[in-house]
């Protein structure tokens, strides 16, 4: 079976690791980036179904490279979740403004969730996405 | 011997009541000069006080012409005292608020013309120091022995304590946020463990396990309220108030509520929402406040029901959310709403009482935010409570806030 592919770009690394091996487990391909610019770049590199996108990294932030993700016609069917941990609207609204899927709240939610999330979204037709 | 005086002696006499009377006019010309110096000393101690005060302070008259200019907002605007007297106040003064309304127009004037009302509101000055933040004051004055009012305009410039609140504000958002990092690493590590991602563990491991883990989602609970009180402390929180019906908020969100509070064995009851009318708020923040007054309600209630009504009250809708829990005693009512103002901990027969302590704080400020009230009664401890909030009735909410 040909498994999705999925990038991590994620600053943090206890987190990326923690979510680099839930998604192992679950059986996707799964690279990293630790931080914006070579996020940026992998993620641009059509290599993926599905980016997991922290939004404050360094060097770029999340809501900019998701904005160059939006711009490349060829990137079209690349889904986006945010990891945020501040749960402030202002952010996430902006993000599902620019084009992100769906967003996750790192600190409220457990791995099997988070796989859960990301299942939906690489639904084929997913409704816009809720958040637990 | 004679009574009759000599010319000579009539004149002396004369002189010397001449001479007394002179003495009397000195005295009294002294007495008015000391006492015009006083006045003046007395004028020009507050002269001195009302124009060196820190704030800008001027007056208009009915007519929005200047009668008077302090230093300080001469300072503030770069001009003269001679040159404001009588001028329009447009022609010196044209500013803007934030939210596009113009400061000191005749309807800003107007608002104030309640004698004991007051207008106060924060904007954004561009003068030649640079952009200052400045609070305007308009209170309108009836002067003495005169038939008219004047509007005494006080301007402070709060430009630094807005950095201060502004330093705290990024502090705070910082620290939660480095807060909340290592707590998800926790979180999602135990729940590798307890999930034997890790390799076999025994039940009681598990146990251990889960236990830790609700200990990470408690503190990262209390840091999302930390932050949420300490943004509605500081005002700095955007509500999108709109038009809201309950009846749908209500069907919407309460299902979950409903299966919590079954899972407990408690009956939730919903009624009389059907022929209310709207309110203005922000609907998400409502769903917290009704959700949170729920939640309590479930912790504290360890048979019985709980309800959910509605009724109209005045210009507002109130929504009650009743238990036959454990009620409380005026004692404890005083500090339901405050931070941390939970229940004594030793009355409480729930199995534990979780939650950050600052549920229902958050809610009071976000529903006075919404130009609503808060409250709570009981008859006493074991006896049930009721919880309520009002809101404005959409439509009516215009005609309040002009009150």
């Amino acid at each position: 079976m040909d498994s999705k592919k999925i990038l991590i770009v994620e600053d943090e690394k206890d987190i990326r690791d923690l979510y680099h091996e839930v998604l192992s487990d679950s059986g996707f391909g799964v690279a990293v980036a630790v931080d914006g610019e070579t996020g940026l770049k992998e993620a641009t590199s059509g290599d993926f179904d599905l980016v997991l996108l922290d939004i404050m990294l360094p060097k770029m932030d999340g809501l900019q490279i998701l904005r160059e993700i939006k711009k490349d016609p060829k990137l079209e069917n690349l889904k986006v979740i945010l990891l945020t941990n501040l749960s402030t609207d202002n952010v996430i609204k902006e993000g599902f403004a620019i084009g992100a899927d769906s967003y996750v709240i790192k600190s409220e939610i457990t791995p099997d969730q988070l796989i859960e999330e990301v299942n939906k979204a690489l639904a084929p037709k997913a409704k816009t996405p809720t958040v637990s | 011997m004679t009574d009759k005086l000599t010319p000579e002696q009539q004149l002396q006499k004369t002189k010397e009541q001449l001479k007394e009377r002179e003495t009397d006019l000195f005295k009294i010309n002294q007495e008015v000069y000391k006492k015009n110096l006083e006045l003046l000393k007395e004028k020009k101690r507050l002269e001195t006080i009302l124009y060196n005060m820190a704030e800008a302070v001027f007056v208009l008259d009915s007519n929005r012409k200047f009668t008077l200019f302090n230093n300080t907002a001469q300072k503030l605007f770069g001009t003269t005292e001679p040159e404001v007297l009588g001028e329009d106040c447009d022609s010196v003064i044209n500013l803007y608020s934030d939210q596009g309304a113009r400061v000191l127009s005749p309807e800003f004037i107007k608002l104030s013309s309640d004698s004991s009302a007051y207008v106060k509101i924060d904007f954004i000055l561009h003068s030649n120091h640079g952009e200052r933040v400045v609070n305007i004051n308009v209170s309108q004055v009836k002067l003495p022995y005169e038939d008219r009012l004047e509007y005494v305009v006080l301007m402070k410039d709060i430009t630094v304590e807005k950095e201060i609140a502004k330093l705290k504000d990024e502090f705070i958002g910082i620290v939660s946020h480095e807060l909340r990092t290592p707590m998800t690493a926790i979180k999602g590590y135990l729940w590798m463990l307890a999930n034997g991602r890790g390799g076999e563990i025994t039940d009681k491991a598990k146990g251990y396990l889960t236990k830790a883990m609700h200990g990470t989602d408690r503190m990262i609970a209390l840091i999302a309220d930390i932050l949420s009180a300490s943004s509605l402390e500081q005002g700095r929180i955007d509500l999108k108030v709109e038009s809201v019906s309950l009846k749908d908020l209500v069907l919407e969100e309460l299902d979950e509520l409903r299966a919590r509070a079954e899972q407990r064995g408690l009956s939730l009851e919903i009624s009389d929402f059907d022929n209310l009318p709207n309110v203005y708020g922000d609907k998400r923040r409502i769903i917290e406040v009704l959700a949170n007054y729920i939640v309590n309600a479930i912790k504290y209630t360890n048979a019985g029901f709980v309800k959910v009504g509605a009724r109209s009250d005045g210009g507002f809708v109130r929504v009650e959310v009743t238990d036959s829990g454990k009620g409380f005693t005026d004692l404890e009512k005083n500090n339901l709403f405050k931070k941390f103002g939970r229940l004594d901990n030793s009355l409480v027969t729930v199995a534990e009482a979780s939650g950050t302590g600052l549920g229902l704080y958050i809610s009071k400020m976000l529903i006075e935010k919404m130009s609503g009230q808060v409250g709570a009664q009981s008859t006493g401890a074991g006896k049930g409570s009721t919880f309520w909030f009002s809101l404005p009735i959409a439509g009516a909410w215009r005609s309040l806030r002009r009150r």
